[in-house]
């Protein structure tokens, strides 16, 4: 058909600059079927509306070796596709100078067995990996990827990610912060964690260990020197999940520098005895709300501590030597009970405490912080 | 069209000069922004589109007739491979066009809403500027003189990525 009545000639006999305004996912296209990156880079100079665009777009051809940005020291990747994880590694080389970096909605749901994300930029300190779409890893188990993160200058780590696979952290002795969300982490990497980050504060939410699934909460908030502090939540389902305590004796064997640990939500305490019996010496095991009869979970025979603690009670007390009693007449947050607690904390001979966040909480009020080597306790 | 398709339901399309398309419902699905007006039920007179012309439209129901004819990858597992093929070679085909065109039905299947169209015109520009200069790109997208980067710009944005220029 002929055009006789035709409404507007063309935009391109225009004269109309028709290309540059369609809209930006129209021109990412265009990009991304350049065959070469250096090519997509070099459409930053066609015009200004050409100028920023290929930084925008998904994915690139490929990461050339000459490809670097020398300079960046803040790179965050929103919405970008990375199909392929051994992309990410070539960032150390890429972006030498790079500080830190986001990954945020970066990942596709299904990686192959053995994907690992690689971070090892030399001066990274930051990195945030975070999949707000919940598109990504939820559900996806197995098939996620894992994390592997050697980056000797990191202070701060945080990923929103569902079921990653935390293998290997391997060189974060300066790491001041990692938060974990809904991790598998083997106990071989909880084991390097405890020895290489002494000065961690490391909160993980429902960590998988060992791969089987659990729905309780590790926490080790507030780490002060070599004092470590597990906080266990919810254990019973824990205990109930692993089908028995093999796994968490397992875990609780490799935390040879655990210092203190706190559990709250016991339930199946049977279960758990066995468990706290391979604490090492001196290690200070808390629950709340535990059943009385049960207390004696934490009669353990290499805890000295305990039997330390369970002993100073009952010279306040009393009582009999039930630990647990302890932590309840502490939720009750009566003057008498927090005194006894902080008589006996004074014989503790580990040198430096920590803030004991559960106690925060449940204290009514009263906070006991632990600045250096005493402790006090302020009102709040 | 197929014969079994003639009983089914018609859509008018109209021109921007004015010249009237009846198409089958199915090939008119190929267009999303169609689709979502059928499902509204918006289309039941002549779909009135203003921006863009006869010749334009014309290519747009050929790729779309040819599309809704071939079976969908996800229609099941066992596809026909010389059906991909033949798809394959008719968008080859179809993509030999002069630039104006090209634009023309990029901009329309943009509007119409055309995924696989907006893709395969998008991988048709690429393949007309790769291993182009700087200059033949402007001259082939016909970009704007008034857009264009100052010589300072131009060198700094160089600079930036002197990896990708050497």
């Amino acid at each position: 058909m002929k055009r006789s009545k035709r409404a507007k000639p063309s935009n391109h006999e225009n004269g109309v600059d028709f290309i540059s305004n369609m809209p930006d996912p129209i021109l990412q296209l265009i990009l991304q079927g350049l065959p070469t990156t250096e090519e997509v880079v070099r459409t930053s100079i066609l015009s200004k509306r050409w100028r920023y665009l290929w930084t925008s777009i998904p994915h690139f051809p490929e990461f050339p070796d000459g490809m670097c940005f020398p300079a960046l020291r803040f790179l965050e990747l929103n919405n970008v596709v990375i199909a392929k994880l051994d992309r990410v590694e070539r960032f150390s080389t890429i972006c030498s100078l790079l500080e830190k970096l986001c990954l945020i909605d970066c990942f596709i749901t299904y990686y192959k067995l053995g994907d690992a994300l690689f971070i090892s930029c030399p001066k990274l300190k930051t990195l945030r990996i975070h999949d707000q779409q919940k598109k990504g890893f939820c559900g996806s188990g197995i098939s996620a990827f894992g994390l592997k993160v050697s980056c000797p200058e990191m202070k701060k780590v945080s990923s929103q990610l569902g079921d990653t696979i935390c293998e290997l952290l391997a060189g974060l002795a300066h790491v001041e912060s990692m938060s974990l969300n809904h991790f598998i982490i083997r106990v071989k990497t909880l084991f390097s964690l405890c020895t290489v980050l002494p000065f961690m504060s490391f909160i993980c939410n429902t960590i998988n260990v060992n791969g089987e699934r659990s729905s309780y909460n590790y926490m080790l908030p507030d780490v002060v020197s070599f004092v470590w502090v597990i906080d266990i939540d919810r254990a019973c389902a824990f205990t109930a999940r692993m089908g028995g305590t093999r796994s968490t004796r397992n875990l609780l064997s490799m935390l040879t520098f655990l210092r203190i640990l706190s559990f709250r939500y016991i339930l199946n305490i049977r279960h758990a005895k066995s468990t706290y019996r391979r604490l090492k010496n001196e290690t200070i095991v808390t629950g709340k709300p535990i059943p009385v009869d049960h207390a004696c979970v934490f009669y353990s025979s290499e805890a000295k501590l305990i039997h330390r603690f369970t002993f100073i009670w009952s010279l306040h007390s009393n009582q009999e030597n039930k630990c647990c009693r302890l932590m309840r007449l502490l939720h009750t947050g009566y003057d008498v009970q927090i005194r006894s607690f902080l008589q006996w904390i004074g014989n503790i001979s580990i040198s430096q405490l920590l803030t004991y966040a559960s106690l925060r909480r449940n204290a009514m009020g009263l906070q006991l912080a632990i600045p250096t080597e005493r402790y006090e306790v302020q009102l709040l | 069209m197929s014969t079994s398709s003639s009983s089914s339901k018609k859509i008018v399309l109209k021109s921007a000069d004015n010249e009237t398309f009846e198409i089958d419902e199915i090939v008119a699905l190929e267009s999303q922004a169609i689709k979502n007006m059928i499902e509204d039920e918006c289309a039941d007179n002549v779909i009135p589109l203003g921006n863009i012309d006869s010749k334009t439209l014309s290519k747009i129901i050929e790729y779309c007739k040819k599309h809704a004819e071939s079976p969908k990858k996800d229609d099941n597992a066992d596809i026909d491979e010389k059906a991909v093929e033949d798809l394959k070679s008719f968008d080859a085909e179809f993509a030999k066009v002069d630039m104006p065109l090209i634009q023309d039905i990029l901009m329309a299947a943009n509007f119409l809403n055309i995924d696989n169209l907006i893709g395969l015109m998008c991988r048709t520009i690429a393949d007309r500027i790769k291993g182009k200069t700087p200059e033949e790109i402007r001259k082939i997208l016909n970009i704007n003189k008034n857009d264009l980067l100052s010589p300072e710009q131009e060198a700094k944005a160089r600079e930036e990525n002197s990896w990708a220029f050497d």
